[in-house]
């Protein structure tokens, strides 16, 4: 797995990049860059899962954990997937996991007004 | 003999590696090991003996390991070598993860090449059908089976998932997703069988254990340190048909109340900080089934012919000719200038009204012997199934050895194969008892 957090954007986004295999063993790395995001003062912040190999359920549980049950993490974080209807890996697995309950899913963070954060569940 | 190159100018590295490499075999088994230790040497390497597995060292910088890396992507059908990757750094570690079209087995760091690599050489002996299966093409029943015994280690477990799909994938039986979706559910399914199956870890112990922050694997280990788990094993088993492959996982566990898993999608249970596995794996197999007991898990993988096949870096800007079964593809007494390269389907070879053989992709090669030889085509040949050739012309196949001249030592290779085929053929006729009426 890569990890890359960036600020990029005019809105002061935060984004969590992950690349790779996603798999057990990267989940400390995953929990204490999550922790950072989540606890960042972005108006806006984001996990990218695009480039994303695959990830295990265990790790993917991790993200759905720790970004709705961190303080100040629930409902806060959107989801980027820019290969976003074209049946991907990472599509399929938000289908089947339905993501869209737990994460707002979007394929650019263009437009998204800082004012309205994400309800997610 | 099984070779196995060791690309790395590090002296120590090579030494280590040896080592770990004899400590998974058994003394009878016939390993020999390569050292290489220049870029130009390694590239030979790779290039005249094609390796089906081939250790390279990502920290020695003087071999050059990651052009190496581009050589294989570059022509995945001729040098499809699994690779065992070393690595002193995350950093590395991390680079050869995004490397998704490399058919990399596993990434040991330095520290882990004695407790791991010997566990790797395991697996491998074990599964030696698949690796070598381009090779002896032409030699493997249709149908390939293996059974085999793993430890309660997830490492062993995820190389295994990488070894299994790599080999699908490169012989043309699962397309990148299917690659995917099939190392997810080989790696989702494994995991159980150690974790819950072996282990006996609960569902409720192992939320407790993520909630609190801790690391399921350090779990794992404290639960093996009891001996009667630690003896306990996953066993898997395979089936590679043509249409196909089936598996079956046992652990050795009490078994696990599959139908009690909580339903992670529904309202209550979607924020839930696992128990993913088993929805993830039914999404991307056919007909995956528990036994009552609940330590045994077999599914289906269906075999779709990829819409871009791997097929030989030389051939790829030819378009495949489709054909339908029963059209004739080669008439007997032609005058024969190409070649085909099979692409996918099955072919009758007739000499007269009588089939000779069957020859399908695992073949390579239709007509080369009358190509070669400049012979009419002394027998006809049938499609019996739909399938997808490639005609090569002779000047093309002249143009293309120009370009990679290890095709003809490939297609020597074949013609060697087949002729000793024949000669142990002829060998078991002369030495079978005769019948008497």
């Amino acid at each position: 797995m890569t990890l890359s957090v960036q600020i990029a954007g005019r809105n002061s986004a935060m984004i969590l990049t992950l690349s790779g295999r996603v798999t057990t063993k990267d989940t400390a790395e995953l929990r204490k860059n999550i922790e950072q995001l989540i606890n960042s003062n972005a108006v806006i912040k984001a996990i990218d899962l695009t480039d994303i190999e695959y990830i295990d359920s265990y790790a993917l549980g991790q993200i759905i954990y720790y970004c709705n049950n961190a303080d100040g993490g629930r409902g806060a974080v959107y989801v980027l997937n820019r290969t976003r209807g074209n049946k991907s890996y990472i599509d399929k697995l938000i289908d089947i996991s339905d993501l869209k309950q737990v994460f707002s899913i979007v394929d650019s963070l263009d437009g998204i007004a800082p004012a309205a954060p994400p309800t997610g569940a | 003999m099984f070779t196995i190159p060791l690309i790395s100018c590090n002296r120590r590295r090579i030494t280590d590696v040896e080592r770990a490499i004899r400590k998974g075999l058994y003394p009878s088994d016939t390993v020999q090991t390569v050292p290489i230790d220049t870029f130009d040497e390694a590239l030979d390497y790779l290039n005249m003996e094609m390796p089906d597995l081939a250790c390279i060292d990502f920290s020695s910088d003087g071999v050059r390991p990651y052009e190496l890396l581009d050589t294989v992507i570059g022509d995945p059908w001729l040098l499809h070598a699994g690779i065992i990757a070393f690595c002193d750094s995350r950093v590395e570690e991390q680079r050869l993860d995004e490397m998704k079209k490399a058919n990399i087995i596993d990434v040991i760091s330095s520290e882990e090449i004695e407790e791991i690599l010997p566990k790797i050489m395991g697996i491998i002996k074990s599964n030696r059908q698949i690796l070598f299966q381009r090779v002896i093409g032409m030699d493997i029943p249709t149908n390939i089976s293996a059974a085999i015994q793993l430890e309660n280690d997830l490492h062993a477990a995820s190389c295994y998932a990488n070894l299994l799909a790599n080999f699908l994938y490169t012989t043309n039986k699962i397309d990148r997703d299917g690659k995917t979706g099939f190392a997810v559910v080989m790696h989702e399914l494994l995991t159980n069988a150690i974790e819950h199956g072996n282990c006996g870890i609960t569902y409720d112990e192992k939320t407790r254990e993520l909630e609190k922050g801790g690391d399921i694997q350090r779990l794992i280990r404290e639960r093996c340190s009891d001996p009667v788990i630690a003896k306990r094993r996953v066993l898997f088993e395979y089936t590679i048909t043509g249409d196909s492959s089936q598996f079956r996982i046992a652990d050795q566990g009490s078994g696990f109340d599959w139908r009690a898993v909580p339903d992670p999608t529904s309202k209550d249970n979607c924020l839930m900080s696992h128990g993913r596995g088993i929805l993830m794996a039914r999404a991307f197999t056919k007909s995956l089934s528990f036994n009552d007991r609940g330590n045994m898990v077999e599914f289906e993988v269906e075999h779709t012919l990829p819409e871009h096949c791997i097929m030989p870096g030389i051939f790829r800007d030819i378009e495949p000719t489709i054909v339908a079964a029963g059209d004739v593809i080669l008439r007997e007494g032609d005058i024969s200038d190409f070649i085909f390269y099979i692409v996918s389907g099955r072919f009758e070879i007739l000499v007269g009204e009588h089939t000779v053989s069957t020859l399908s992709e695992e073949d390579i090669f239709l007509g080369e012997m009358s190509f070669l030889l400049e012979h009419r085509r002394t027998a006809t040949v049938l499609a019996k199934t739909a399938g997808r050739l490639i005609r090569v012309s002779k000047r093309e196949f002249v143009e293309a050895i120009k370009k990679k001249p290890h095709y003809a030592l490939l297609l020597a290779r074949l013609l060697a194969q087949r002729i000793e085929r024949i000669n142990i053929a002829h060998m078991e006729r002369a030495t079978a008892p005769v019948q008497r009426p």
